[in-house]
């Protein structure tokens, strides 16, 4: 072979072994990308989840609704034939991959399945003689409350305004820190029986104020032994105007946590037309910091306890609020202290 | 082409079959690491075992006494007259209906502290009997079953002795009953026979998807 002819032999070498690390490389490529979208697995996962869900319902002896919001507003759910099927609402090209997932019928009770595509909640609800799949609404009527007998002529109420000092909570329109740090010093000054709080109420701006840990705050709580605590937050979703009310589920005082969770609950829908209100139950010691403030595990007393996410930092709830630019001053009133919160805790209190 | 250039091709061939030979075992390892930390599968066979037991144990229809007069379920009081009978099996079978049998099997059996023996019953009987050799070996994968056991306390019931005043007391537990019953002058709970303490075992089999 003449030198000519070794070159070209050498330079077919080099290119069958590019071609070769190529296919491999754009094959290793398709698979991580197969895996990094991840869009059979979620769709798996989410057949699975409702299925095992539908068991749940169907088990359980008495009465019950369960609300499903667990990242499923780009999928379409149906549940013919048995089965929790899954796929994407809109795909690019072609028809989309159905999974799904087999669920056991109680055939003594009625169904009624709907196909619910894109929604934001699913809820499940097994009434008397009929198990219902559908699309959740927001709630927009107010619920009846726990009757459970709360009255009290001087009760100690401790408010806990979330983050301050350095921290300032989420940031947008307004600071989180010293949107409910003016919110509290407003309360203090409506809420009946003695008020305390987490932090002093007196300063203008909450970022002179000293640091305060989660313990910081479970100490003041169990030194002052308060019969209710409220602690203040906001959230900083930017698309969603919402509240979440959280209570602890699991300690002594649970149905007064829900009776309380729910008045305020009542008020706020019917003060905000359309507003998107939820409580949720949570076991605080799990959530970690801030939620854990509504930890009462080793206290010898434990208070009625809620955890107010108002609106969030983007959109705050009342204009009032919103013009104010985070700083309402003590002649600034909102909507939430005196017609959702305050007249809440009276009526619970009543 | 003469001698020096054949075993230059052969080398040539040699040197091709290495580099395909390397390129392959690359691209199964990579492969196999990318596999080994994705995780690409849903395993719910411990929750759905779990729940398939306490729907059989809570659902009203499924084992527990149910009191249709107040629409009532005794979650852990199984009535057992008739336990294991045609009528029994059938309304347990629409209690917990599956359209596609070969989703899960179970045995249920049920021996009191005295050492009375209840059951078996099954449900889905022609697939537990098909699994139960599978289940037993070592099998992972497509085409394996895989079997749950647990066992609850449970208190019989016979219709015979209904007295649901009584009933409603049996939902705390047997010393906080005979307290009760102390308290009011009644009959202590071990010394009668309309309930009797046992021990419910569940064997659940549910092959792999």
């Amino acid at each position: 072979m003449g030198k000519r002819g070794q070159m070209q032999h050498e330079l077919m070498i080099t290119i069958f072994d590019l071609v070769l690390i190529g296919m491999l490389f754009l094959s290793l490529m398709g698979y991580v990308s197969s895996i990094q979208s991840m869009d059979f697995v979620k769709k798996e996962y989410l057949s699975k989840d409702l299925a095992l869900l539908i068991n749940t319902v169907y088990a359980s002896p008495r009465d019950i609704t369960v609300y499903y919001d667990s990242g499923i507003s780009d999928f379409t759910f149906e549940f013919q034939n048995q089965r929790a099927t899954v796929y994407e609402t809109e795909v690019e090209k072609g028809e989309p991959t159905k999974v799904y997932y087999p669920f056991a019928i109680d055939r003594n009770i009625a169904r009624q399945f709907a196909k619910i595509e894109g929604p934001d909640q699913i809820a499940i609800s097994k009434s008397h003689d009929t198990l219902s799949i559908d699309e959740s609404s927001v709630p927009t009527e107010t619920e009846a409350c726990p009757d459970v007998y709360t009255r009290d002529d001087d009760p100690t109420i401790m408010l806990d305004p979330g983050h301050g000092g350095t921290d300032t909570g989420y940031t947008g329109e307004v600071e989180e820190a010293q949107l409910v740090y003016d919110i509290a010093k407003q309360l203090e000054q409506v809420l009946p029986g003695t008020v305390v709080s987490t932090r002093e109420l007196t300063l203008s701006k909450v970022s002179l104020a000293p640091d305060l840990s989660t313990e910081d705050r479970l100490g003041k709580i169990e030194l002052h032994e308060p019969d209710m605590l409220v602690s203040l937050h906001c959230g900083k979703a930017q698309d969603s105007q919402e509240v979440i009310i959280y209570i602890n589920y699991y300690n002594t005082q649970t149905v007064r946590n829900k009776k309380l969770a729910c008045l305020i609950k009542n008020r706020f829908i019917e003060e905000f037309e359309g507003l998107d209100v939820r409580v949720r139950n949570i076991r605080p010691e799990q959530f970690g910091d801030p939620r854990r403030v509504l930890s009462t595990e080793g206290m010898p007393r434990a208070p009625v306890g809620v955890y107010i996410e108002m609106g969030n930092v983007n959109t705050p709830l009342d204009s009032s609020i919103l013009a104010s630019k985070g700083s309402l001053g003590m002649e600034g009133t909102g909507k939430i202290i005196n017609d959702v919160i305050a007249p809440a805790i009276r009526q619970y209190y009543e | 082409m003469n001698k020096r250039g054949d075993v230059s091709q052969v080398e040539d061939v040699v040197g091709f079959l290495w580099k395909i030979l390397i390129m392959i075992v690359v691209f199964v390892v990579v492969f196999l690491l990318i596999r080994s930390h994705a995780k690409l599968e849903v395993d719910t066979f411990e929750a759905e075992a779990d729940l398939f037991a306490f729907r059989m144990l809570y659902a009203k229809g499924a084992l527990s006494y149910y009191d249709a007069e107040i629409d009532r379920v005794y979650p852990g009081v199984i009535e057992i007259e008739g336990f294991g009978s045609e009528e029994y099996m059938d309304s347990l079978e629409n209690a917990i209906y599956y359209l596609d049998n070969s989703h899960i099997a179970a045995e249920i059996s049920i021996v009191t502290e005295d050492g009375v023996d209840f059951g078996p019953i099954y449900f889905n009987e022609d697939y537990y009997r098909r699994w139960l050799p599978i289940a037993r070996t070592f099998g992972t994968g497509p085409g394996a079953v895989r079997m749950k056991e647990k066992s609850f306390y449970v208190l019989l019931k016979d219709r015979r002795n209904v007295d649901k005043e009584r009933l409603a007391y049996l939902q705390p537990t047997d010393r906080e009953y005979d307290e009760l019953m102390q308290k009011v002058g009644g009959e202590k709970h071990y010394g009668d026979t309309k309930t009797v303490p046992a021990r419910m075992d569940m064997r659940i089999l549910i092959p792999n998807s």
